[in-house]
This record gives structure tokens, C-alpha cells and sequence, in this order.
């Protein structure tokens, strides 16, 4: 079995990355918004793991990076959560108001 | 009383009796007759009362002088109006009694005497040409009397028209002529004028008395009442241009002299040989008014003026003697076919004949101014012919051999005239009357106001009032005209006046041979109706000069349609083109103006605002149009970080 050369760990994680910024960037809904990030996430996180060919610390870095992500996922999932609960709607474009109200 | 009050008495007595006679109380001519007596006798007090010439001015404008004045040629032009209206006025007391326009009739002849007595007392150029005018229009309205006649009213048009067009360039000439000298008083002319001013004057004057060009109006002047030919053809319209010619003779430029001397021998010429054929009695007469009229502007021009006015004046009795002995027998036709012969052209000489013991004044006076018409001796047409024939012969020994053309063609015409009286008067009152007259068994004498006239004239016309040598050439009246004076006589005139005298005789023989009673001649011309050849054609139409005027009329008529249509459809089009083109081109440039200037200010305005909305959207108020916006500028930065 042949190894799999870096450039296409790189490709995926590029490929990745661009997917979550476009669900980023087109969905309305919140939660798609946050799975977006999560995919970006997750491509940066397949880049630092891809260059453990070279260097170890890479794999270090990406678990801490993994413990970081669940801990946002957490608090942003309560948050929205907490925002729906007020709002009764999840979509991006209907919660424009800023403040404590 | 002043002289100044009787100028303007005998001046305005004509039409002040004129008006009275027209509106004021309606009578059959006495009161017009008496007023022109009235002149008549103030004229004659004036002859003798007047020594030096008398002047009135007045300011007309604002230190503009007219004026009038009353010098001996004046006193004696006065002396000679006067006296021929007067008879004119008496004559057609009885030739206009039954006409229902009578009053109409003597307040125009007043009108008309009054204006030319304005014209012959004016001292300035203008006055006079005003006075011009008035005596053309009265002449228009006398043609025009019988308006409703056919034919009369285009005869009068004629008349007038003709004159206009010759006072367009006798009004021109003042003009120059007032530029030229410092005053255009009559009595102040001075110094030698200039070509055109004397040409414009002379044509003016050729216009009036009926010079070659202008001649056809005289003869289409005889649609008017006969009484109103021999004021015309005597004393008034015709005789002021020739009046006109001799107060300016002495300044006019000398090739303008020797021109007026040419065209008076062809207006000579061809009066005599147009009278020749002619079949209407007036008509006749007035081709030889034509014909001596030529003689005068002649004598004008060959610089002996004062011979021309003596002839003038001798004229005037004669030739109205004619026309009033024409008027007479045109009368007695008329008192025919209204008791009950059938009506005649009371004017064709062919149906006449044998006149002499029906009219026998008529007779004798027709005779006797037949006979001073024709030059012959004892007559006073004979002392005033040989006057201008003398002068041109002594001009033409200045001039040289071509100018003995001059004196020729003045002997040839003698020829003519007293062959075309001669037959004239054979055709009317000799031999047998023809056609209707013997169907006819009225009785008819002439009246005593036809009688004295008819008398006066023929009396007027003898050799003893002038002179008292039957074989002079100047006379008394030739001192009231001191411009241009007759030479004297020598042995060489003497022949000269002796082949006149056989030239005149050898006319009269002529036509007693042709026209005699029983003549073969004679026969055939009352029968045949027309004239054969062309040339007989040509001059018994008087070579188609009227008829000339009226193609030139019509050519001038459909010359300004064709003008009217260039300028309709040429000059019009390229407007119409030009104001299209405008409308084009103004189109474009708004088009121009939309597009390029306004297109330019709104495409910067579209660029900026094109440029606003974009960057307007980093602004925007969605989350995720902000982070496009964001990752759009990490993308240009990391670029700029990369590759530059």
C-alpha cells in the first residue's frame, strides 16, 4: 500500500474548510451556522493532523483543539437554545435587535 | 386787384365752375362756360398788364419754397387753354346735351382745364409734377366717360397706364436733376445737366405728347367724347410734355437733344403714315396729332424751342378746329339714327360722303383747318411748319450730312399730311353721299353753339393773326417764347419753302386723284373692308403699338407667374429645406446631448453609484453579508501578502 502524499490531506482539508464556510455563509438557520463552524473546525483540525508526517506536535495541538470545539459546541448550543426559547425563531436574519430586551 | 389774386382766379374759376355745375345746380354747361370765360378774359386782361414775370412762393415744408409763377410764356399758354376749353365748353353744351351723365362730364372738363393750368403757371419741378399727374388722371376720367361702353374702360386703363410709365421716369429725372442743380425752379434752372436726369425728363415728356414709343395711348384716347379729343389733342395733355420740353430744352445734355430730335422725326414719320389708311374719322385725327407733335418735339431738339411752341399754338386752333368739325358730323349721325335712320358707325369715313351741303360750316371749317393742318400758304399752319423745317435745315448744316436726315423726313411727312387731309376730307364731304344718309330725309342745321366755335378756330387758323406776310416763318407769338429762336431766312430757305409748299400742294393733287368723286380707287376702298398686304395690315394698326404695350403687359404678367412659381417652389423649397435641415440638425444635437453629455454625467453617476451599492454592502445590517465581506477582504489581503 502506497502512502498517501500530504497535498491530499491538504485537499480535503481545504475541501472542508470551503464547505463549512459555504454553509457558513448561505444557510439561514442558526444551527446549520454552527455546524458550518464545526466543519471549518474540523478542516483545520485534519491540517494539523496531517502534518504529524513531519512533526508530532501537529496531533498534539489538534486533541487540544477537538476539547476546545466541544466546549463551544456546549455553550453555543445553549445558547441558541436559549435564543429560540425567546424568539421562537432560529433564523439569522430575524434576530437583529442588540441588547438585553 | 393784385396780379397774385387773379392767377388764382383764373387758376381755380374752371373747377370752382365745374363743382357748382355738379352739385350745386344742375344745368346743361352754362355756368362751367361762363367761369372758363371768366378765365378766358382775366388771361387776356393778364397779356396785357404783365411786364415782368410775377412770382408767388410759399413754404410747402419746413423751409421747403414751391412755388408758381406767371411769366410771358405763362400768360400766353394761358391765353391759349383758355380760349380752346372755353369753345370746347360751349361746343359740347350741345355734343353732351342728352347724355344722362352731363354734370359728371363738366366737372371733369373743369378739372381738367384746371389742371393745366396748374401745370403751366408751376414754377417748381414738383409742383408741376404734380399738376402732371392730375391732368393724366383727368385725361383717364374724360377717356373713361362712357365707362359702360365696351372697350372704353381698357382704352382709358391704356392711357393712364402708358403716362405712368413714362411719369415713373420723369418723377425719376426730378430726382436726379434736384441732386444735381441747387434749385429746381422753373425760373432758377441752370447750368448743362447730366445724361441721365435729361433723358429720364425727356422720356417723361415723350410719354405725355405721345412720342414713338408712347404713341398707341393717343389713339385709344379717341374711345372718349370728341369735345374731350380737341382739349386733348389741342391744348392740355398733349401739348405739356412739349411744354415741359421746352422750359428744360436749354439745359438738356446735348446727345439727349439730338435724340429728342430723332424721335420726333420717327414719331413724324410714322403718325403721317399711319394717318394715311385709317377708315374711322378720329382715329385719323389722332394719328395726325401724333404726327405733328413729332414736328414739335423736332423743332425742340433741333434747339429752336421757341419755333415748336408757335407751332403748338397754331396747332391748337387747327387741330381742334378738326375735332370739332369731327364732332360735328359725328353729332349730325347720331341726331340721324335717332330719327329713325338706322343706327350707322357714325365715325367710318367710307360710309360718309357728300357732307359739304348737309354741314356747311362743318365745311368750310374742316377746309380751312384742313388746309393750315396740310402747310399750304394763307394758312397758319404754314408759317409755324416752316419755322421747325427751317431750323432743323440750319441744325442739320451744324451737324452734317447724316443729320439732313432730320429735315428730310420733315419735308416727306409735309408730303403726308396734306395727303392724308386731303383724303379726308374728299372721303367725308365730297361726291355723292354713301349708304344710309340718303335714306334719311331730315332736317338738320348746326346749332349755334357748333356754328361759333367751329368759326373761331377756322378763323384762328388764317395767315393775317400772325403775321402779316403769308410767307413768313415767325410770327408775334413766336416773342412770348424766348428760349430757342428761329433763324432767319436766305435764298437757300426760300427754295426750301418752295418745295415745301410743292410738296404740300403735290399731297392734296394725290388724294383728289385717288379719293376724287368717281375714282376708281375710291370705289374699290369703300367696298373692300380690309386692308390687303402686310404692310397695309402693319400700318393700319399703327404698327401694332397698342397691341405691343399689351403683349408687354402679358409677357411681364406670365415673366412674374414664372417668378412667382420660382419663388413658390425654389426659393420657398430651400427655405422649407433649410428650416427641415434645422429641425434635423437640432434633433441630432439633442440627441447628441442625451446620449454623449447626458449619458457621460449619468454613466459617472451610474459608475459611482455602481461602486456605492458594492460598498455600500460591507455595511450591510445580515451577519453573513458582513462575513462575505470579510472573507472576501482576508482573500485580497492574502493575496497581497503571497504574490506581491
Amino acid at each position: 500500500m502506497s502512502e498517501i502524499g500530504l497535498h491530499m490531506y491538504l485537499c480535503l482539508a481545504a475541501l472542508l474548510f470551503s464547505s463549512g464556510l459555504f454553509v457558513v455563509l448561505s444557510k439561514r438557520n442558526a444551527v446549520f451556522v454552527l455546524i458550518g463552524i464545526e466543519l471549518m473546525l474540523n478542516g483545520a483540525n485534519l491540517v494539523l493532523a496531517s502534518f504529524s508526517q513531519i512533526d508530532l506536535n501537529g496531533q498534539i495541538f489538534a486533541i487540544f483543539s477537538v476539547v476546545l470545539t466541544v466546549c463551544e459546541v456546549a455553550i453555543a448550543l445553549a445558547i441558541l437554545l436559549n435564543v429560540y426559547k425567546k424568539y421562537a425563531t432560529s433564523d439569522l436574519d430575524d434576530l437583529q435587535e442588540i441588547g438585553n430586551g | 386787384m393784385s396780379i397774385e389774386l387773379l392767377i388764382l382766379l383764373v387758376l381755380f374759376s374752371p373747377l370752382i365752375g365745374g363743382l357748382i355745375e355738379a352739385f350745386v345746380r344742375k344745368g346743361s354747361g352754362l355756368i362751367p362756360s361762363v367761369f372758363i370765360g371768366l378765365s378766358f378774359a382775366i388771361s387776356l386782361i393778364l397779356l396785357f398788364v404783365t411786364d415782368s414775370p410775377e412770382f408767388i412762393r410759399w413754404e410747402w415744408l419746413n423751409s421747403f419754397l414751391i412755388g408758381i409763377q406767371l411769366d410771358k410764356t405763362a400768360t400766353i399758354l394761358l391765353l391759349l387753354v383758355s380760349f380752346i376749353s372755353l369753345l370746347v365748353h360751349v361746343f359740347s353744351m350741345v355734343y353732351m346735351k342728352e347724355d344722362p351723365g352731363v354734370n359728371r362730364y363738366f366737372l371733369k372738363l373743369g378739372f381738367f382745364t384746371f389742371s393745366m393750368f396748374g401745370l403751366i403757371l408751376s414754377d417748381h419741378m414738383l409742383l408741376l409734377f404734380v399738376f402732371w399727374e392730375l391732368v393724366g388722371l383727368a385725361s383717364y376720367l374724360l377717356i373713361g366717360f362712357w365707362y359702360r361702353k365696351e372697350g372704353v374702360p381698357s382704352a382709358a386703363r391704356m392711357a393712364f397706364m402708358v403716362n405712368r410709365v413714362a411719369d415713373i421716369a420723369l418723377f425719376a429725372g426730378i430726382l436726379l436733376l434736384s441732386a444735381q442743380v441747387d434749385s429746381i425752379f422753373l425760373s432758377e434752372l441752370s447750368g448743362q445737366w447730366f445724361l441721365l436726369p435729361s433723358l429720364l425728363i425727356a422720356i417723361g415728356a415723350f410719354g405725355k405728347s405721345a412720342q414713338f414709343p408712347f404713341s398707341g395711348w393717343l389713339t385709344k384716347a379717341m374711345a372718349g367724347p370728341t369735345p374731350v379729343s380737341a382739349l386733348i389733342h389741342a391744348a392740355t395733355m398733349v401739348a405739356a410734355g412739349v411744354y415741359l420740353l421746352y422750359r428744360v430744352s436749354p439745359f438738356l445734355h446735348e446727345s439727349v437733344m439730338t435724340m429728342i430730335a430723332i424721335i420726333g422725326a420717327v414719331t413724324a414719320l410714322y403718325g403721317g403714315i399711319s394717318a394715311m389708311t385709317q377708315n374711322d374719322l378720329k382715329k385719323a385725327l389722332a394719328y395726325s396729332t401724333i404726327s405733328q407733335l413729332g414736328y414739335m418735339v423736332l423743332g425742340i431738339g433741333v434747339g429752336s424751342a421757341g419755333a415748336s411752341m408757335f407751332h403748338l399754338w397754331t396747332h391748337a386752333f387747327f387741330k381742334a378746329g378738326l375735332f370739332l368739325a369731327a364732332g360735328s358730323i359725328i353729332h349730325y349721325f347720331h341726331q340721324l339714327s335717332e330719327n329713325g335712320g338706322q343706327a350707322i358707325d357714325s365715325q367710318d369715313m367710307r360710309r360718309m360722303g357728300g357732307l359739304k351741303d348737309k354741314l356747311p360750316v362743318t365745311f368750310w371749317s374742316f377746309s380751312i383747318c384742313g388746309l393750315a393742318l396740310a402747310g399750304i400758304p394763307f394758312f397758319s399752319g404754314f408759317i409755324s411748319k416752316e419755322g421747325i423745317i427751317l431750323s432743323s435745315l440750319v441744325w442739320a448744316g451744324q451737324k452734317g450730312t447724316l443729320a439732313y436726315l432730320i429735315p428730310d423726313i420733315a419735308l416727306l411727312t409735309a408730303l403726308l399730311t396734306s395727303f392724308y387731309i386731303g383724303r379726308m376730307f374728299f372721303l367725308i364731304f365730297l361726291g355723292e353721299p354713301r349708304r344710309t344718309i340718303k335714306q334719311s330725309q331730315i332736317v338738320y342745321s348746326e346749332a349755334a353753339a357748333i356754328r361759333i366755335p367751329l368759326f373761331l378756330l377756322a378763323a384762328g387758323s388764317l395767315w393775317v393773326f400772325y403775321n402779316w406776310n403769308p410767307m413768313a416763318h415767325v410770327s408775334w407769338v413766336n416773342t412770348y417764347f424766348d428760349l430757342g429762336s428761329v433763324p432767319e431766312g436766305n435764298f437757300f430757305s426760300a427754295f426750301i419753302t418752295l418745295v415745301a409748299i410743292f410738296l404740300a400742294a403735290g399731297g392734296i393733287v394725290l388724294a383728289y386723284f385717288l379719293f376724287k368723286p368717281g375714282a376708281r380707287t375710291l370705289r374699290t376702298y369703300t367696298t373692300d373692308t380690309r386692308s390687303v398686304s402686310i404692310l397695309g395690315r402693319n400700318v393700319f394698326n399703327g404698327f401694332y403699338l397698342t397691341q405691343s404695350y399689351q403683349g408687354l403687359g402679358l409677357a411681364t404678367y406670365i415673366f412674374s407667374k414664372k417668378l412667382a412659381w420660382a419663388d413658390k417652389k425654389i426659393i420657398d423649397g430651400f427655405i422649407h429645406f433649410f428650416a427641415v435641415g434645422t429641425v434635423v440638425l437640432a434633433k441630432v444635437v439633442d440627441l447628441i446631448d442625451k446620449l454623449i453629455v447626458d449619458g457621460l454625467v449619468n454613466l459617472s453617476a451610474r459608475i459611482a453609484s455602481f461602486f456605492g451599492r458594492r460598498f455600500s454592502g460591507v455595511h450591510s445590517r445580515e451577519a453573513q453579508w458582513q462575513l462575505i465581506w470579510l472573507f472576501i477582504g482576508f482573500v485580497l489581503i492574502l493575496t497581497w501578502i503571497l504574490f506581491f
